[in-house]
């Protein structure tokens, strides 16, 4: 009897410990976090005794280290990404040529899904358990600049940075160098960005306008129109009153960004010549905040009618992803950059219908489209201070920017692609890449530029996108309407190609091509100390305050209450910051 | 029976929840001093500045920190006394049924929700109260126009306090239905004879029965009064709904993880363990002077 109990009782542990291991996944992960942290004490020790023999290739810009150099690195990691048989995050192909090229080793120390991304970056900063090198968002660079975790990367960024490199760093100005460096020392490598996905516009079904004989609506009251249209005069043809007018942000998303602010209502506000939260000059030269000023009230109460009346969705802000309405074919118009493209190109797979054209409308009453822009950067490439060798961050960066075209072209790495398997991946681009890809595609088509007289050197997709649209493209070649792609013939291209096309010819015109677009930025990106520690406190009553006023739910009126509160609340400090910091 | 010899395995069954406990409440409590701290994560917990009770006089300078305790009270509060009764009326319910084959059938479908995590039910729950969802659908027969319920403020509160209660009652009832069954059923066969109905007997003998049980559940979750539950809330709320549904967890991970104040958010931490604590402490004294209730 005793002996049963016994056994039993065992039986009972064991089976407690495997379900606490089971559910203990993130200690075990810590526990070998410690041990690879120990590791990599040892390995940098390694590395710095045979620095000697490795300085001489160590600063050029490609030059392979004699001695193999081990870089710690983090990264986020789609689950659904499917690599080739065989391969994975932590053994692929570039990872391989990283290893030929260079003689840099890379090991994860931790590796998590995208949503979980910045909760375990936080935590790491917060631990000071930060990897060799990592990719981090303006905030999170910031706070780890103050709580000085960084490294200068001034030296090994003039000695190592690739051409193409600085010239991308370049091509960003006084902003974006006003945004990485302080006292002259660069803190950490901006991920330069094309200036398009700074720049919101109108999508809008092209054959719903042409169903019910409208056109692209130009300012604020004809899209009303265009709007109650689309919801009136049921343009999906089911015979039910089942459509919407302009879809909006979900529960996660935000009415306005600093930023291409896919499914915001930015271009409502700029139609107002309102910039929410913007740092702007006023006509008396002293620094304002877009939020706070008269002209955002005004495009507040406009929303709000809007709202009332069903033109926008009724599901603002509640919703639980914005992308369901589109895909069911609900949806006429959103607001979104350059790069919804890709999304829209997605859609087409499963039905050809829509057909999605991209406007820089509405206007404002003075007949130009105000384009609120993006910093230069947002995403940042941080080196850890105790990194031994900060150079060899530069050169990933480098070798990525010479050979991802080629690797593209010759298929190295196809699953899942450099954005999956290369480490420290992001996208470092041209400030004009996307217009002047715009501009060369559009000539190539009519045949004003042949592709042997194009120079790809700081262009790395260009000559894929030429190759691809070439074959793509159906007649009349100046008609970018969905019916005019191949989508019947084109296999691959159609998953591979499609998407960056739809993007550039038709997401990018209205900024390639629009003469009325007038570009609006920020007086500063940074963050000042105050807003450290108030901004999540005035962001929160920022956004109750519009949606509440846009849903009805609060009159127009407390939206004077919202700028004393938000001035009393540190606004006015946070004001007196920016002005010193813009100067 | 009670030897040295066989106690041995008690000890090792409790081991995982010794370890458990030390490595993630006992450890981490060293943490709390960051409240008290500017803290930089690269000086670490030592070397960080002390800065007093800074954290504490910027906190309670916000505006919006009352609300946010309030929110915390009352969402906690209601699901406290949802999940108290709504399980018992089940249970009862599901213990007077008298087609026994169906006991097992329903009650493994109540279950079910409480094996999923937020993430999905809140995508579930989003879908039926959606603009287009079934609620609204079965609303619009009646002639009622669609109402965006989270986008609600009035609405908010009961939602969460209800799809929590619907999540969870299945599994809540357990306890009930095992009190249920230790009544003696002879208690129940003398009462039928004397001629006392299904109510009358319900009434005098069951809820008697378990009376112990249920005030025991309610004193012991008095210590859970400042959770409301941050999975849930975060998966289901929105700017809209600050004023009603921003509870004390959703403001710290704002403010610690979204925008990396770590003493602050400690701080407010602290702030709620503290009356965590004395909840706690209070709702033991009471369970022992109530139901002769001992741990120690």
């Amino acid at each position: 009897m005793k002996k049963r109990k016994w056994l039993l009782s065992g039986l009972i542990t064991v089976m407690l410990m495997a379900t606490l291991t089971a559910c203990g996944g993130d200690k075990a992960d810590s526990g070998s976090n410690g041990a690879s942290n120990n590791t990599a004490g040892n390995t940098a020790a390694n590395t710095a005794d045979s620095k000697d023999t490795n300085s001489s290739a160590a600063l050029d810009p490609f030059g392979r280290y004699e001695e193999p150099v081990t870089l710690h690195l983090v990264r986020s990691l789609d689950p659904n990404l499917k690599f080739d048989e065989g391969k994975s995050v932590e053994d692929n192909e570039f990872l391989d040529e990283i290893k030929k090229q260079l003689n840099i080793e890379i090991v994860y120390d931790w590796i998590s899904a995208p949503a979980d991304w910045d909760q375990k970056i936080s935590l790491a900063i917060s631990s000071n358990n930060i990897p060799d090198a990592a990719i981090v968002n303006l905030t999170q660079f910031k706070s780890m600049q103050k709580f000085n975790q960084l490294a200068d990367s001034t030296d090994a960024f003039n000695s190592t940075a690739s051409d193409m490199l600085k010239s991308f760093y370049e091509s960003g100005g006084d902003a974006l160098k006003q945004l990485v460096e302080t006292d002259g020392k660069i803190m950490a490598i901006p991920a330069t960005v094309p200036k398009a996905s700074g720049m919101s516009q109108m999508w809008i079904r092209q054959d719903w306008l042409d169903k019910l004989g409208l056109e692209a609506p130009k300012n604020l009251e004809e899209l009303k129109k265009v709007a109650r249209a689309f919801i009136e005069q049921d343009p999906d043809g089911n015979g039910k009153n089942d459509t919407m007018g302009i879809v909006g942000p979900s529960k996660s998303g935000g009415l306005s960004g600093t930023d291409g602010n896919l499914y915001g209502l930015d271009p409502l506000f700029a139609a107002h010549k309102s910039f929410p939260l913007y740092w702007l000059e006023n006509e008396q030269g002293e620094v304002v905040y877009g939020s706070t000023q008269p002209e955002t009230k005004q495009a507040l109460q406009t929303m709000a009618e809007m709202y009332k009346e069903g033109l926008i969705d009724k599901e603002l802000l509640v919703r639980d992803d914005s992308l369901q309405p589109i895909l069911d074919g609900k949806a006429g118009i959103f607001f979104g950059p350059w790069w919804t493209g890709y999304t829209i190109a997605d859609a087409y797979k499963k039905d050809p219908t829509p057909d999605w054209q991209a406007y820089a409308y509405p206007q404002a009453d003075d007949g130009n489209y105000y384009a609120h822009m993006a910093a230069p950067a947002n995403t940042f490439v941080v080196v850890n201070k105790d990194c031994k060798n900060p150079e060899a961050v530069l050169k990933l960066i480098n070798l990525l920017l010479r050979d991802e075209a080629k690797w593209v072209e010759t298929g190295l790495g196809k699953n899942p692609g450099t954005s999956g398997g290369y480490p420290l991946f992001t996208v470092f681009d041209n400030v004009d890449e996307i217009e002047v890809s715009y501009d060369i595609l559009n000539k190539y088509l009519k045949g004003e530029v042949e592709i042997d007289s194009v120079d790809f050197s700081t262009h790395k997709l260009l000559k894929d996108d030429m190759n691809a649209i070439k074959k793509l493209k159906k007649e009349p070649l100046d008609d970018f309407s969905i019916t005019n792609w191949d989508l019947k013939d084109s296999g691959d291209l159609i998953t591979t190609n499609l998407p960056r096309l739809v993007s550039i010819m038709v997401g990018d015109r209205p900024l390639a091509t629009d003469q009325n677009i007038k570009e609006v930025y920020s007086l500063y990106y940074g963050q000042t100390d105050t807003m450290s520690s108030r901004w999540a406190n005035l962001q929160k009553l920022e956004k109750e305050t519009f949606a509440k006023i846009i849903m009805g739910s609060a009159p127009i009126d407390s939206f004077d209450e919202f700028v004393t509160k938000w001035n009393k609340q540190g606004g006015e400090k946070i004001l007196g910051e920016v002005a010193e910091m813009s100067k | 029976m009670y030897s040295k010899k066989n106690i041995k395995h008690y000890w090792l069954m409790m081991a995982p929840g010794y370890i458990w406990l030390t490595l993630f409440s006992i450890v981490p409590m060293f943490g709390i001093v960051m409240a008290f701290q500017d803290f930089n994560p690269a000086l670490g917990i030592f070397k960080s500045p002390w800065i007093g009770l800074e954290n504490f006089r910027y906190m309670f300078s916000m505006d919006d920190i009352t609300q946010v305790f309030i929110n915390t009270i009352v969402i906690a509060v209601g699901k406290l006394i949802g999940n108290l009764i709504i399980p018992l009326i089940f249970a009862l319910m599901l213990h007077e049924l008298t087609i026994k084959k169906l006991v097992r059938p329903i009650q493994t479908l109540v279950y079910l929700p409480y094996f999923l995590s937020w993430v999905i039910l809140g995508s579930i729950v989003l879908n039926i109260f959606g603009v287009d969802g079934p609620v609204n659908s079965l609303l619009s027969v009646f002639g009622v126009e669609p109402i965006v319920f989270f986008g609600r403020e009035d609405l908010f509160r009961p939602l969460v306090i209800g799809s929590d209660i619907w999540k969870g009652f299945g599994y809540n009832a357990v306890i009930y239905l095992a009190a249920l069954t230790s009544i003696d059923p002879s208690l129940h066969e003398a009462a039928a004879i004397d001629g006392a109905g299904r109510f009358k007997r319900l009434i005098h003998i069951t809820l008697p029965g378990i009376k112990t049980t249920v005030i025991l559940l309610a004193i012991l979750s008095l210590g859970n009064v400042l959770n409301a539950g941050f999975d849930q809330i975060y998966n289901l709320y929105n700017p809209l709904v600050y004023s009603t549904g921003d509870i004390i967890d959703t403001w710290v991970y704002r403010a610690g993880l979204v925008e990396l104040q770590f003493s602050l958010a400690t701080a407010v931490g602290l702030l709620k363990s503290v009356v965590s604590f004395i909840l706690i402490v209070t709702s033991y004294a009471l369970a022992d002077k109530f139901t002769g209730y001992k741990i120690f």
